[in-house]
């Protein structure tokens, strides 16, 4: 305490915190960017940890896989098969390997989702095994590319003949076929966990399988993808495990598009960053829905495999090793007496061999609410508090009908983009959207009427509330938090640069600047930005918007309930903001 | 219409209204840790109103920690149609006497405080000290989750209200009893009440203590033997308060104890079982005396914030709290907005302590329960921050009150320019 009290008294004796007041934009400027550079010094050696498997039982790799040679012809003649079926429509080609899976002796049974063709699915009971637990295999009968997916149906086939051979299953094991890994797996899984009369307990793992028609008989490497909905990640042993394993069948693994065989500062740097964004895009876009996050919310750990090739010609790896990885990663699991690991499931990765724990990654977006509870604070600092409380009713009241108007727009645009045809509404939408950030441009025209006192404490209230959103988000889905984090640093400007408005017109350099700030801050303008960017135009924001209803993926409602009403509410306050002409005056004075 | 008027209106009509129309809100409600325990829990009092009709032994199965009499008086709205908007309407009926009473004692206390301090009478008139209670979301949340504790709080605003304004310390000590014998924590606010009414009863002092310890124990014999004789067995003593100081149900809540009895070894038990029960009990006494009023001077002291302190430290220690147990000793606070406020410092602090646990407590517990991602470490995480907010307020309102006493005794009149240092 006696250090404690000489702190303060020299705090005091030097006057520092009118000092610190002053400088707290500023302060809340250099938190952001330290932000941002911890989360870039990450992939530095020293940083990061190599992967290791916590769970013992697992033991990946360390058996031999006799899905070889002997099983090479049978993967290939079911492939012939599965080939000639391409033509056929997706009920028929159930209803042949219906057959086949019955003759091999495996319960089938169907998922009628009423919106695309049935789901079709078999269990293997296990030999030795309580008929609790589960794995599952799932082969859609298209990739998330859209193309046939005939080298994973034939592996999975080839797998089951298998699997039925082997005595050594203590988890039952579920083969799937859905349509599409999309809206068809997910409901499947829910209807597995409610209303299904052919289950197989409880699904610890699934893995899904994509091996398309167009590579033959060889592969290259292995793209590994595992990103849930909603910021969830699969336990970490699962993906160490099947990394051992790859790595024992010489397999080169990428995630993120980025292979493990020279890793350095740089692809580090690149995954974790990739890894963030399709993070936060899982579930909303084409190419960040690969199946594996289906699963989540049911505390089922799951991974996307696809196999892929390059250049044809230069390292073969056959189709019966990527049957050897599913295997191994099966009976990995199987040793498994209980549950995964519990301190496995917040991690970054930054390649297949690297990762970070949430203790390390977690201080980024921390400092960045603080920062953003900093600006709050300096906002309501640079006025009068009583006068903001005695205004607190008319506050709370604009809150809540921002705040309800946005849910209406919540609740609106799914419906109307979910029931129009093309993707008209959705473009409309978007468009009206984004360019509300332009409608300050016209503020000129505004009459202004708010006082610097409502104002301010409104902008206060709007950045507090994104800061305790991101705090909020910060465990469950750590990338959304982050990456709002960072979008929303315009708006952190906006009462620094309103305290030195000196004219409100276009002369005014501060004022030109706020506009800016409004305008790149808007969420939809965010959204239309990535969408062209990223190459999918309003497609992104069609997928926000129907990941709610689809897969329960609530990136939805965290954007148009807690980003979008406090930048209406800043957008507003700068548009009615009068300034005070004696304060003005007294300033130029002095 | 006037503005007290529509406080109430609004405030009954929502405690109302919404469990009417929308049933499923008070089972939701009731099935969250953060508003409800097994001790105060809704739907343990309806398996009791089934045991009862059953004839079956109301603690048997232990799963109700009601005591007998509230839940055969209770059982009585259980018979008539339209049971559960009956319930609606004792609850929202509770809510608003204590709101009315709190209105009473915030009139009382600034009239009582302006005369002893001479100063100005500026309080905060009665409707914003009805909407502080009446519109507190923790206080609604508690509400609509139909915890019983509301009927504790009734008697326990009851007990106060007698001291003042009737200066009867009998009554009070009964509704003391009550509340007592509703949930057993009240007996640790029995040093302090007692000390009030030594405050506000001018003569006899050693009535006020014989008469007071004599009656509240012979209140609470009397609501026991009637238990008794009501379900002719001891059992109900074991379910309803040996259940509280043992901690003998292990569930989740925002209170401190669970965590300590799951994860430790047996035999470690008893002592921490020693430990938070004299953690409670210890501290009762000191804030007490400290703040107590003596005669010899006439400024110094506060009992009443004596009993509004004793009553957050209770929610501290408890070993099943609610947030509604904090959001009800924050909700007297604005009552003392002239003697203690403008001497607190870490209003900002505090406040943004508690909006940042109260978000984070359902999302850890969805990640532990739902998810399976986190684990308990998560939750209790949350729960010491929601700890440290009890500390926090304790401290600053005990700050605030001890400068204000400061500056009176030395005759100071403006406090804020003193550079005070805290040794």
């Amino acid at each position: 305490m006696a250090l404690a009290e000489t702190v303060l008294r020299k705090i005091h004796k030097l006057g520092l915190i009118p000092k610190i007041i002053k400088f707290l934009p500023l302060c809340s400027f250099l938190l952001a960017v330290s932000s941002i550079l911890y989360l870039i010094s990450l992939p530095m050696d020293g940083n990061y940890r190599n992967t290791y498997i916590s769970e013992n039982a697992l033991m990946p790799a360390q058996v031999t896989s006799y899905f070889r040679e002997s099983e090479w012809n049978i993967v290939r003649g079911y492939r012939e098969s599965i080939t000639k079926l391409s033509d056929q429509d997706v009920s028929s080609r159930n209803k042949i390997l219906e057959s086949w899976l019955e003759q091999l002796g495996l319960t089938t049974s169907y998922h009628v989702n009423g919106f695309a063709n049935d789901t079709l699915y078999a269990i293997m009971h296990a030999p030795r095994g309580e008929n609790t637990e589960a794995m599952a295999l799932v082969v859609p009968w298209a990739t998330s590319e859209g193309k046939y997916n005939s080298g994973a149906m034939a592996l999975a086939m080839g797998l089951a003949r298998y699997f039925t051979r082997m005595s050594i299953w203590s988890k039952n094991i579920v083969f799937v076929f859905p349509p599409d890994s999309r809206k068809s797996l997910r409901s499947w899984v829910d209807a597995y966990h409610t209303d299904l009369d052919e289950t197989a307990g409880s699904i610890e793992a699934a893995v899904v399988l994509e091996y398309d028609e167009t590579l033959g008989d060889y592969f290259e490497f292995i793209d590994m993808f595992y990103h849930g909905l909603n910021g969830q990640f699969p336990n970490l042993d699962l993906l160490n495990t099947a990394n051992v394993i790859n790595y024992h069948e010489n397999i080169k693994v990428s995630i993120e598009g980025i292979d493990n065989k020279n890793i350095d500062y740089t692809t580090r740097l690149l995954t974790l960053v990739k890894g963030i964004i399709s993070s936060c895009l899982t579930g909303l876009t084409q190419e960040n829905t690969n199946g594996c996050e289906e699963f989540s919310g049911w505390q089922i750990q799951a991974i996307t495999l696809r196999a892929r090739t390059k250049d044809k010609g230069e390292e073969h790896r056959d189709i019966t090793q990527l049957g050897r990885v599913v295997d191994g990663t099966f009976r990995s699991v199987n040793n498994l007496l209980e549950k995964f690991h519990q301190s496995f499931f917040f991690y970054l990765l930054m390649s297949s061999k690297n990762f970070i724990s949430i203790g390390t990654y977690l201080p980024a977006a921390v400092i960045l609410a603080v920062s953003l509870a900093i600006s709050a604070l300096s906002a309501i600092l640079s006025i009068d508090r009583n006068e903001a409380i005695s205004n607190l009713s008319f506050i709370l009241r604009t809150f809540t009908y921002v705040e309800i108007v946005c849910l209406g727009l919540a609740l609106s645009i799914p419906k109307l983009v979910a029931t129009s045809e093309g993707d008209q509404v959705s473009a409309v939408s978007l468009l009206v959207l984004s360019s509300l950030g332009f409608l300050s441009v016209g503020s000129i025209f505004f009459k202004k009427r708010l006082s610097k006192t409502i104002t301010f404490s409104l902008i206060s209230l709007s950045l507090l509330l994104i800061s305790l959103l991101i705090t909020a988000l910060l465990i469950v889905h750590f990338s959304l938090a982050l990456m709002i984090g960072i979008l929303v640093l315009p708006l952190t400007f906006v009462p620094t640069l309103m305290n030195q408005f000196t004219g409100q017109d276009f002369k005014d350099k501060a004022y030109i600047g706020t506009i800016i700030c409004l305008i790149v801050s808007n969420p939809f303008f965010v959204v239309l930005t990535a969408g062209n960017v990223l190459g999918n135009g309003s497609d992104l924001f069609e997928g926000l918007v129907l990941a709610w209803n689809d897969l329960q993926c609530w990136t939805w409602l965290v954007v148009i309930l807690g980003w979008f009403p406090c930048w209406i509410v800043i957008t507003g306050c700068f548009m009615f903001y009068k300034i005070d002409i004696d304060e003005l005056l007294k300033k130029k004075l002095q | 219409m006037q503005k007290l008027t529509q406080v109430f209106v609004i405030g009954g009509l929502l405690r109302f209204l919404i469990p009417s129309l929308i049933p499923s809100v008070v089972q939701a409600l009731g099935s969250t840790v953060e508003l409800s325990t097994p001790i105060n829990s809704y739907k343990s009092l309806q398996e009791a109103f089934y045991y009862l009709q059953q004839g079956i032994d109301l603690y048997d199965g232990g799963v109700n920690h009601h005591p007998p009499l509230l839940v055969i008086i209770l059982s009585v709205f259980q018979s008539l149609p339209f049971k559960e908007v009956w319930f609606n309407l004792v609850y929202t009926l509770c809510d608003l006497f204590i709101a009315w009473k709190l209105i009473q004692i915030n009139r009382w206390y600034n009239f009582y405080s302006a005369k002893r301090y001479g100063k100005k009478n500026e309080r905060f008139s009665d409707d914003i000290i009805a909407s502080f209670y009446l519109f507190n979301p923790l206080i609604v949340l508690t509400n609509l989750a139909h915890s019983t504790i509301v009927f504790t709080w009734v008697f326990l605003m009851e007990s106060i209200y007698q001291v003042i304004f009737t200066g009867n310390v009998p009554r009070s000590m009964i509704a003391l009893g009550i509340s007592t014998y509703l949930s057993f924590n009240s007996v640790y606010l029995l040093p302090p009440i007692i000390a009030f009414a030594h405050a506000m009863t001018p003569t006899n002092i050693h009535r006020v203590y014989i008469e007071g310890f004599a009656i509240y124990f012979a209140a609470v014999a009397l609501l026991i033997m009637s238990s008794f004789t009501c379900t002719s067995s001891w059992n109900f003593l074991d379910q309803c308060y040996l259940t509280n100081i043992l901690l003998k149900k292990i569930t989740p809540n925002v209170g401190l104890w669970w965590y300590i009895f799951t994860e430790m070894f047996d035999f470690f038990t008893p002592f921490y079982l020693g430990l938070f029960n004299i953690y409670t009990l210890v501290y009762v006494i000191p804030i007490t005396i400290r703040l107590f009023q003596f005669r010899s001077n006439k400024k110094l002291g506060d009992s009443f914030l004596a009993i509004v302190l004793v009553y957050i430290w209770l929610s501290f220690t408890k070993s099943y709290p609610t947030i509604g147990d904090l959001g009800f000793g924050l909700s007297i606070l604005p009552i003392f907005k002239v003697t203690i406020f403008p001497y607190c410092r870490y209003t900002y602090v505090i406040g943004l302590t508690m909006l940042i646990s109260l978000l984070l407590f359902p999302i850890f517990y969805y990640c532990w329960i739902v998810l399976g991602t986190g684990n308990s470490n998560f939750f209790y995480s949350i729960s010491l921050i929601w700890g440290v907010v009890h500390v926090l307020i304790i401290l600053d309102l005990l700050w605030g009150k001890l400068v204000y006493d400061y500056s009176l005794d030395n005759k100071i009149e403006d406090v804020h320019k003193l550079n005070l240092a805290q040794i």
